[in-house]
């Protein structure tokens, strides 16, 4: 069963740009923030001064990207022990990563490599989960991440690959909005039905970002606003799983503060007018 | 295939140790984007992100190297030494050693610049250090008797020539982060001795003999040693068990 974390709200990913004004002003416009976990593992410096400060004023998720709870070789226990420390050190409300690999013999892919859906990969996977709540002392959320390609071997959609591995996991998952909608435009799948299909009892956090239209393909890249199809597919995910809390993601070309702040707000508005229109309404205008 | 399997095929096809096409027969794609371009695509971010992490990390040496020929340096360096580090900011740990063997010898010459940037990355990763001594806090009679202890995010290098300023000889230099920003300068060759009689355990006293050649050696010492203080270089200055005891 999943425990979510208390308090809700919304938010965005906290980037290096904008380091000197949370330093100095705290944070604003957020009602917690996202900061990704190796940015901040075993660091002193500003970083860690920025940490705090952020940590002082509001709830903080903390957003790892090289797990690799997918990877064939052993889990990186040296990894998990840093991370327990840092959730030791700021208390953070979620702490997350992907379900997918990104490493193969101790080495470092620093992307977000998808898995086969497949039994020999739930079952993989679903260990793994298991060992790092282990270590961790707490659970985590896996995140749908966007992909390009699938494998021949795939045999199971992927919202009921999600839900098995975390219903065995016992972990829970962070629907990435704008990757559903990815995932979906380069698989030829039905971004609707996959929001429709994911456990909801398994879903504790949102995710929005932009992505490019490439033509033949979309790419996941951070580094625009979210589009009005990824607004309307986030209404949706509401009206099914609750106004859980929501974190905007921009990593390149990273925007003012102020740009970002309207994108959590947009977030808190679109939210709270499905909740209070209630879930049926919605359903049928994504 | 196995996972295991597909992973392998998968990896070799992102590092270039077999064409996405060799893989593409386990993947699935489709008259608009055939499995092969699917992982071209992924083949490009692979390397992509590898070559920008090395970017951020080495802006002094991507300025004198400029784009394409840092490119075939970062690709080189990224073919021998893949990541080990789930940070991608540690990816450039070997790249000063690359450089040293590099068989074009303008590379091998910026060696010792990426040694600087390198080491600059290291300091500003580092947790911050426990204890800084900001003066001197012991007895000024026991004073010549203590030892210097450095601060573990303080990087004395010894580079083959300075790297801004060619001067023909060797040259010690000292990388450190001070509150949140790395600093770096050349060192003065008395201060390089005495940094070397620090290192080696000598105490107070005997360091203060690397500056006997200055016009005023305890000028020049106290000077010195303000600086590192200044600088944020030293964690401690230890009184020995002796000295205590009396």
């Amino acid at each position: 069963m999943l425990t979510r974390a208390g308090g809700g709200g919304h938010g965005f990913g906290l980037r290096v740009p904008h380091y000197a004004t949370f330093l100095e002003a705290g944070v604003v416009g957020a009602d917690l923030v996202e900061v990704i976990t190796e940015n901040f593992l075993d660091r002193g410096g500003r970083p860690a001064a920025v940490l705090e400060r952020v940590r002082r004023d509001v709830p903080v998720a903390l957003h790892g990207v090289s797990l690799s709870i997918g990877a064939t070789g052993p889990l990186n226990r040296d990894y998990l022990h840093r991370l327990r420390a840092l959730c030791d050190r700021i208390e953070p409300a979620i702490v997350s990563d992907h379900l997918c690999w990104g490493s193969f013999g101790g080495q470092h892919g620093h992307d977000l490599w998808p898995l086969p859906f497949c039994e020999e990969a739930v079952a993989h996977v679903a260990e793994r989960v298991s060992a790092a709540q282990d270590v961790l002392g707490r659970q985590i959320l896996l995140e749908n991440v966007s992909s390009y390609v699938a494998y021949a071997d795939s045999v199971l959609p992927e919202w009921e690959f999600l839900g098995e591995v975390a219903r065995r996991a016992d972990c829970g998952l962070l629907l990435d909005v704008n990757n559903v909608f990815v995932t979906a435009r380069n698989h030829d799948l039905s971004a609707e039905r996959y929001i429709d299909n994911v456990p909801a009892d398994r879903v504790g956090q949102f995710h929005l970002a932009g992505h490019l239209d490439r033509g033949t393909f979309l790419l996941d890249h951070h580094g625009s606003a979210v589009a009005p199809p990824v607004w309307r597919l986030y209404e949706r995910a509401v009206a099914r799983f609750g106004n859980l809390p929501a974190i905007v993601e921009w990593d390149d070309n990273v925007p003012a503060l102020e740009e970002l702040v309207g994108e959590a707000a947009q977030a808190r508005t679109r939210a709270a007018r499905v909740m209070a229109t209630g879930a049926d309404s919605t359903r049928g205008a994504a | 295939m196995t996972l295991p399997d597909l992973q392998r095929v998968f990896w070799q096809a992102m590092r270039a140790d077999i064409p996405p096409g060799a893989a593409a027969p386990e993947f699935a794609g489709d008259k608009s984007l055939p499995a092969v371009e699917r992982l071209w695509i992924y083949r490009r971010m692979y390397w992509a992100r590898q070559i920008e992490a090395l970017r951020d990390c080495f802006p002094l040496l991507l300025s004198r190297l400029e784009g394409e020929r840092f490119e075939a340096l970062a690709r080189a360096y990224v073919v021998a030494h893949p990541s080990e580090d789930p940070c991608i900011e540690r990816l450039g740990r070997r790249l000063p050693e690359f450089m040293r063997d590099h068989p074009d010898a303008a590379v091998a010459q910026l060696a010792d610049m990426a040694a600087i940037e390198w080491a600059l990355v290291e300091v500003l990763l580092m947790e911050d250090p426990q204890q800084v001594a900001r003066g001197l806090d012991v007895p000024q009679e026991v004073f010549p008797t203590c030892r210097i202890e450095w601060v573990a995010g303080l990087r004395l290098l010894s580079l083959a020539d300075d790297p801004f300023e060619a001067t023909g000889a060797q040259v010690g230099w000292a990388v450190w982060r001070r509150k949140f920003s790395g600093h770096h300068r050349r060192l003065a060759p008395d201060e390089r001795r005495a940094i070397d009689l620090v290192n080696a355990g000598t105490d107070v006293a005997g360091v203060c003999t690397a500056f006997a050649d200055a016009p005023d050696p305890a000028a020049r010492a106290f000077a010195v040693l303000g600086q590192w203080l200044n600088n944020e270089w030293v964690a401690r200055i230890t009184v020995p068990d002796s000295a205590v005891a009396a």
